[in-house]
C-alpha cells in the first residue's frame, strides 16, 4: 500500500465538495479537531503543487488565496471556521478506517464513492450523528451501510449486540467495540462539542471496525443476531426481547457450547463453578492428570489432554503480548505528547523566524536611504534565507502534526484494538477453563457418591450376613446369641471407620473445588452432611431407608455420569471451537503487527521524506542567496 | 567543522573581490577542539581545562618564515588565557566593539560541572566563536597580543607581562558610574535606529534561544522514548520468536529503524545543543558588547555636552558683565560699593577671568567635540563591521542548522528505506 499522507488529505477535501450538504444541520462535527483540514491542506497545497488533484468544482474548498500570502497564516486557520466547515465534515465522513480492521486482505473501500461495492463483504459506517430514535429521543446514530440498506444504529446496541454475541458464541473471539464513556471523563469533560465530536469519530471507527471484523468471522456472521442487527427491518428492542436471546441460559456452562439455545435437560442441572476457582485451574489440572488411580470416570478423552500444552502455550503468549503491548501502548502515547509539544515549538519557531526576517525587512529600508546609502546592508542579503528557515519550521510543524494525527489510527487504535481482541480472547479461554472445572466437579460427585454406594452396599451385605447368621444362631443356642450380638457392633465400628476415613479424604480434596450449586435438581450439598451423618445414622437406619438410599445413590450416580459424559463432550467441542478461534487470533495478531509496522514505516517515511525535501529546498533557494 | 571553514575563507574571498575595505587584510582558519581536563600545578588545587587552538592563515608573520600557509599552527590555551586576550583588546582598543567571551559559569565550578563534555564543548565552540570574531576584526587582528596568543610557545612567560601591564581602571567605572543617570541630549538618530534594532534583535535571538532549548529538551526526552520503544520491540521479538519467524525479521529491522532514529536525534539534538545555541547565545553577547560600546560612546558625547553646557553658561555671565550691571547683582554690587571696592575694576578683572576661561572652555569643547565625533565615527564604522560579521555569522548558522537538518533527514531517511523495503 504505497501511501503519501497527503493524499487522503486532498482526497478528503475534494469529497468535501460531493458532500450532502443538507445533513449540515444536524452535523456534529462542528469545530472538530481536525486544524489541518482546511488551513494546512492549503499550505501542504501550496508547498507541493504536484499533489492537488482535487476537481476544479470543488467549490467547498476554502479559497487558497487567503492562505497562500504566507505559509504562517495555516496556524490560525480555525479562524476561518465557515469555510472549513464543510470540508471538517468531509473529512469526518471518509476517515480511512481500513487499516483498523484485523484482516489479512485490508478490504479497499474507495473513499469517495462508498455505494461502488465490489461483493457483499461490504459494511461501512457512512455517517454518525444525532438522530431521533422510533420514540422521539434524540441520540447518537450510527448509519451503517451494507448491502445497499442503511441501518441507524445507538452505541448502546452495538454494546448488546457485542454482548449478546458473546453469551451465543461462547468459544469464538468476539470483535471488541469501543469502551463506554469513563465516569472520570464526565466528570472532567463535562460535555462540550468538540469532545463529543472527538469520541463519536473515534467510535465511528471502531465500530467499523467491529463490523467489519465480525464479517470476517464466518459464525459471527451467520448468526441470526448479527443479520437481524443489520437488517433495518429489525427494531434491536424487539429483537433483544425475542427468541434466541431470551431463551438463552444464564450461564453458557449450562448449555452446549455450540447451541446454547438448545440445551439438553441435563445441561440445566449442571454444576457452575465460580469464577474465583480459575486461579487454581493449573493446579487442579496438574493433579488430574499426574493422578495415577485413575478410575474409568477420570479418564478424559486422549485430545483434550493433549490439546492441553498448546491451549497454556497460546494463553502464556496472549498474556505476555498483552504485558507488552500495554508498555509498548503507553510508551507510544508519551511519545506522542512529546511529539506535540515538540511540533509546538517547531510552530513558534517558525514564527519568530518569519518575525525576524520581517523586522529586518522592514528596518531596511530606511537606514539604506538615509545613512548609509552606498553601503548595502548586509542583512538585507539574509532576509529570504531566514524566512526559508521559517518556513521549514512551518511545514515541519504541520507534517508533525499530521503524523501525530496518524499517530492515533495507525498506532494507538489498532494496538488498543489488539488488547482488547486479546481480553476477548482471555474469556474464551477461561470458558475452557471453567468447562474444565465443571468437569471436576462433577468427576468428584461421582466419586464421592461411588464411594459411598461401596460402602452402604457393603455395609448391607454384612447386616445381611449378621443377620443370616443371627437366624441360624438363634436356631442354635443363646449362648451364641449373645457372642454374635458382640459380633455386630464390631462390624459396624468397621465400617463406619472406613467411612469416616474416605469421607475425610474425599472431604480434603474437595475443597480445592468448593461447589456450589444453584438451582439444580441434585442436591450436591448433601453428601457431605450425609456421610458424616453416617456415623451415627447407618446404624439407625432401617433396611427400607438403606435401600432407599442405595437406590437413590444409583440414580444420581447414573445421572451424573450423563452429565460427566455431556461435560465431557462439551469439553471436545469447546477445545476444538475455541481452538480454531484462538489459533485464528494467533495469526491475527502477527499479521496485524506487521501491518502496524508496515503502515507506520510508510508514514513515518513520508514524513522524513516531507521534511527533508523541505529542509533541502530551503537549503537550495539559501544557496542561490549565497 | 571544515565546511564552515571553507565557507569562512570563500566568503573573505568574496569580500576581496568586492574590496570592502573594512576587511582585515589576512585571512584566518581558527579552529578551537578538544578539550581536555588538565591537572593544575602543584600550587593551585583544581585542574583546568586546555584547549587545543589551530590557526591557519596568509599572513606571513605569524609563521615568523617558518612555514607557508598550509601548515597549521597549534597551540594550548586555557580559558583564563582567553579572558586576559580579550581584556587586553578590551584595554587596547576602546573605540572598537571587542567580541565577548562565554560566561565565566561560576555555578558550573560550583556544581562541579565544570568538566563535564556538555560543559567543554559548549564552551569550545564558543571560545571558537570569539577567536574568529577576533581575526575578521580588521584592528583587532592586527594586534600584537592576537598574534602572540595564537602562536607563541612560550606564553606563560609572556602571560606574566601582558597580566602586569593590564591595570585596572577605577576611574573610568566611577566616571561610568557618575554618569549612568545622565543621558544624552541630542542623540543621532542613527544611534537610536541601531539601538532599536538591536534591541528588536536580541529580543528575538533570545526567544529563539529560548525555544531552541526546549526543543533540545523534547528531543531529549523523544530519543529516550525511542530507546523505551525498542526495548519494548526487543521483549516483543523475543516472544515471537520461534512463533513467526517471518514476524520476528520484521520485528527486527523495524527495530533497527528505530534506533537509528533515536541516536539520529541524539546526534541533532547535540548538534542544537552544543554548537547552534551557543552560537545563537554568543550573538545574544555580541549584541552586548555593542551596547557597552554604544554606551562609551555616549559617555563621550555627555562629556562634550556638560562642557559645552559650562562654556554657553559661561559666555551668558560675560555677556551679562559687558552689558551692564544686570538688576539681579544689584544687591551685590551695592555690598561691594560700601565695602570699598571699586566696581568698574573688579568687573573688568572678571571679565578678563571670563574671557580667559572661554578661551580655554572652547579649544576644550572643540576637543572634547573632536573626540566625541571621532568616537561616534569609529563607532559607526564598528556597528558596520559587527552588522557584516553577525550577518555572516547568522548566515553560516542558518547554514549548518540546514546542513544538521537535512543529515539527519537523510539518515533516518535511509534508515527507513531499509525497513520499508523489507516489511
Amino acid at each position: 500500500m504505497d501511501y503519501n499522507i497527503f493524499d487522503g488529505l486532498h482526497e478528503q477535501q475534494s469529497s468535501g465538495s460531493e458532500m450532502d450538504l443538507s445533513e449540515e444541520d444536524n452535523n456534529p462535527f462542528v469545530g472538530t479537531h481536525h486544524l489541518y483540514a482546511s488551513g494546512i491542506g492549503t499550505a501542504i497545497g501550496e508547498a507541493r503543487p504536484e499533489n492537488i488533484h482535487s476537481p476544479p468544482s470543488s467549490s467547498s474548498l476554502p479559497s487558497s488565496p487567503a492562505h497562500s500570502s504566507s505559509a504562517g497564516s495555516s496556524r490560525a486557520s480555525t479562524t476561518s471556521s465557515t469555510s472549513s466547515h464543510a470540508v471538517v465534515e468531509a473529512d469526518a465522513e471518509t476517515e480511512p478506517f481500513v487499516s483498523l480492521s484485523m484482516s489479512t486482505t485490508t478490504a479497499t473501500i474507495t473513499k469517495n464513492a462508498p455505494h461502488d461495492t465490489n461483493g457483499t463483504e461490504q459494511i461501512q459506517i457512512i455517517d454518525a450523528g444525532d438522530f431521533k430514535d422510533p420514540w422521539g429521543k434524540h441520540a447518537i446514530g450510527y448509519v451503517i451501510l451494507y448491502e445497499n440498506n442503511k441501518i441507524i444504529r445507538r452505541y448502546s446496541e452495538f454494546h448488546s449486540l457485542k454482548q449478546s454475541l458473546a453469551r451465543l458464541l461462547p468459544t469464538i473471539i468476539i470483535p471488541p467495540i469501543p469502551s463506554k464513556h469513563s465516569l472520570f471523563k464526565y466528570i472532567w469533560n463535562p460535555i462540550n462539542a468538540t469532545n463529543d465530536s472527538k469520541i463519536i469519530s473515534t467510535r465511528k471507527k471502531m465500530l467499523n471496525s467491529f463490523l467489519s471484523n465480525c464479517l470476517k468471522i464466518q459464525e459471527i456472521c451467520n448468526d441470526t443476531i448479527f443479520r437481524k442487527f443489520l437488517n433495518p427491518e429489525y427494531n434491536w428492542k424487539d429483537v433483544l426481547s425475542s427468541s434466541p436471546i431470551i431463551i438463552l441460559p444464564l450461564n453458557n456452562l449450562l448449555a452446549p457450547p455450540l447451541n446454547p439455545t438448545k440445551p439438553s435437560p441435563l445441561h440445566t442441572i449442571l454444576p457452575i463453578p465460580s469464577n474465583s476457582s480459575l486461579k487454581n485451574y493449573n493446579s487442579i489440572w496438574q493433579q488430574h492428570i499426574t493422578m495415577k488411580s485413575h478410575n474409568e470416570v477420570s479418564n478424559l478423552p486422549i485430545e483434550i489432554v493433549q490439546n492441553e500444552p498448546q491451549f497454556t502455550h497460546i494463553e502464556n503468549l496472549f498474556q505476555n503480548y498483552k504485558r507488552i503491548i500495554t508498555h509498548l501502548l503507553k510508551n507510544i502515547r508519551s511519545n506522542k505528547s512529546h511529539f506535540h509539544s515538540l511540533s509546538t515549538y517547531f510552530a513558534e519557531l517558525g514564527a519568530y523566524y518569519n518575525a525576524f526576517s520581517l523586522e529586518n525587512d522592514i528596518a531596511m529600508p530606511n537606514s539604506g536611504q538615509e545613512h548609509r546609502g552606498n553601503s548595502k546592508n548586509p542583512m538585507l542579503e539574509i532576509v529570504s534565507h531566514i524566512e526559508k528557515i521559517g518556513h521549514s519550521f512551518d511545514i515541519i510543524y504541520i507534517s508533525s502534526e499530521i503524523l501525530i494525527e496518524k499517530y492515533n489510527f495507525i498506532l494507538e487504535e489498532p494496538i488498543n484494538e489488539l488488547l482488547q481482541f486479546l481480553n476477548e480472547s482471555f474469556k474464551v479461554l477461561n470458558f475452557k477453563k471453567l468447562k474444565f472445572l465443571q468437569y471436576k466437579i462433577l468427576e468428584k460427585l461421582i466419586i464421592e457418591k461411588e464411594t459411598k454406594l461401596a460402602n452402604l452396599t457393603e455395609i448391607e451385605n454384612q447386616l445381611q450376613k449378621i443377620n443370616e447368621s443371627l437366624t441360624h444362631s438363634t436356631i442354635l443356642t443363646d449362648d451364641n446369641n449373645t457372642d454374635t450380638k458382640a459380633v455386630e457392633p464390631t462390624f459396624v465400628k468397621k465400617n463406619i471407620r472406613s467411612l469416616s476415613k474416605s469421607s475425610s479424604n474425599s472431604n480434603s480434596s474437595g475443597h480445592q473445588s468448593e461447589i456450589r450449586i444453584g438451582t439444580s435438581k441434585l442436591n450436591y450439598k448433601t453428601t457431605t452432611p450425609t456421610m458424616n451423618l453416617n456415623k451415627l445414622e447407618i446404624k439407625q437406619l432401617t433396611k427400607q431407608e438403606r435401600s432407599k438410599q442405595i437406590k437413590q445413590l444409583v440414580q444420581d450416580l447414573s445421572k451424573l455420569k450423563d452429565c460427566l459424559s455431556i461435560c465431557v463432550s462439551d469439553m471436545l467441542e469447546i477445545n476444538t471451537s475455541s481452538y480454531n478461534s484462538l489459533m485464528h487470533m494467533y495469526n491475527q495478531i502477527h499479521l496485524t503487527v506487521a501491518r502496524i509496522l508496515k503502515l507506520f514505516t510508510t508514514s513515518f517515511k513520508a514524513w522524513i521524506k516531507e521534511c527533508l525535501e523541505n529542509w533541502k529546498l530551503a537549503k537550495s533557494q539559501i544557496d542561490q542567496v549565497l | 567543522m571544515t565546511d564552515k571553514n571553507k565557507d569562512d575563507s570563500t566568503n573573505k574571498a568574496k569580500d576581496k573581490v568586492r574590496g570592502n575595505p573594512q576587511k582585515p587584510l589576512h585571512w584566518f582558519e581558527i579552529i578551537v577542539s578538544d578539550p581536555q581536563k588538565r591537572t593544575g600545578d602543584p600550587g593551585s588545587s583544581s585542574g583546568y581545562v586546555s584547549y587545543q587552538i589551530s590557526t591557519k592563515t596568509n599572513n606571513a608573520a605569524f609563521y615568523d618564515n617558518r612555514g607557508n600557509s598550509e601548515s597549521i599552527i597549534v597551540v594550548h590555551r586555557r580559558y583564563s588565557d582567553l579572558l586576559l586576550l580579550h581584556d587586553i583588546l578590551l584595554n587596547e582598543f576602546p573605540t572598537c566593539i571587542i567580541p565577548p567571551l562565554p560566561d565565566k559559569k561560576v555555578f558550573q565550578y560550583i556544581a562541579g560541572d565544570r568538566f563535564s563534555q556538555r560543559f567543554t564543548q559548549k564552551r569550545c565552540h564558543s571560545l571558537q566563536n570569539f577567536l574568529r570574531r577576533v581575526s575578521l576584526h580588521p584592528d583587532l587582528c592586527q594586534s600584537k597580543v592576537f598574534k602572540t596568543f595564537l602562536v607563541s610557545k612560550d606564553w606563560e612567560s609572556h602571560r606574566k607581562v601582558l597580566q602586569d601591564s593590564l591595570q585596572p581602571s577605577k576611574d573610568e567605572v566611577t566616571d561610568a558610574f557618575m554618569n549612568a543617570f545622565k543621558t544624552v541630549h541630542k542623540q543621532n538618530e542613527e544611534f537610536t535606529e541601531i539601538r532599536e534594532k538591536s534591541d528588536k534583535l536580541d529580543r528575538t535571538v533570545t526567544k529563539i534561544d529560548k525555544l531552541f532549548h526546549k526543543v533540545v529538551k523534547k528531543n531529549d526526552s523523544m530519543s529516550e522514548d525511542y530507546t523505551k520503544l525498542g526495548t519494548n520491540l526487543q521483549e516483543l521479538q523475543e516472544l515471537v520468536t520461534g512463533e513467526n519467524e517471518e514476524l520476528t525479521g520484521k520485528l527486527k529491522i523495524f527495530n533497527e529503524g528505530v534506533t537509528q532514529l533515536s541516536y539520529g536525534l541524539q546526534d541533532l539534538t547535540k548538534y542544537l545543543d552544543y554548537e547552534y545555541i551557543v552560537d545563537l547565545k554568543d550573538l545574544e553577547h555580541y549584541i552586548d558588547s555593542m551596547r557597552q560600546l554604544i554606551k562609551l560612546k555616549d559617555q563621550k558625547q555627555i562629556d562634550y555636552e556638560a562642557l559645552s553646557d559650562y562654556l554657553t553658561r559661561s559666555i551668558k555671565e560675560k555677556n551679562n558683565l559687558i552689558s551692564g550691571y544686570g538688576g539681579s547683582n544689584f544687591f551685590a554690587n551695592k555690598l561691594e560699593e560700601l565695602a570699598g571696592i571699586n566696581q568698574e575694576a573688579s568687573r573688568r578683572e572678571k571679565i578678563n577671568k571670563l574671557e580667559s576661561k572661554i578661551a580655554s572652555l572652547t579649544g576644550e569643547l572643540e576637543n572634547a567635540k573632536r573626540v566625541a565625533d571621532g568616537f561616534e565615527q569609529a563607532c559607526l564604522k564598528e556597528i558596520d563591521h559587527f552588522e557584516s560579521v553577525k550577518t555572516t555569522e547568522i548566515k553560516q548558522s542558518l547554514g549548518s542548522l540546514t546542513d544538521h537538518h537535512i543529515e539527519f533527514y537523510e539518515r533516518i531517511l535511509e534508515a527507513w528505506e531499509k525497513v520499508d523495503e523489507s516489511l
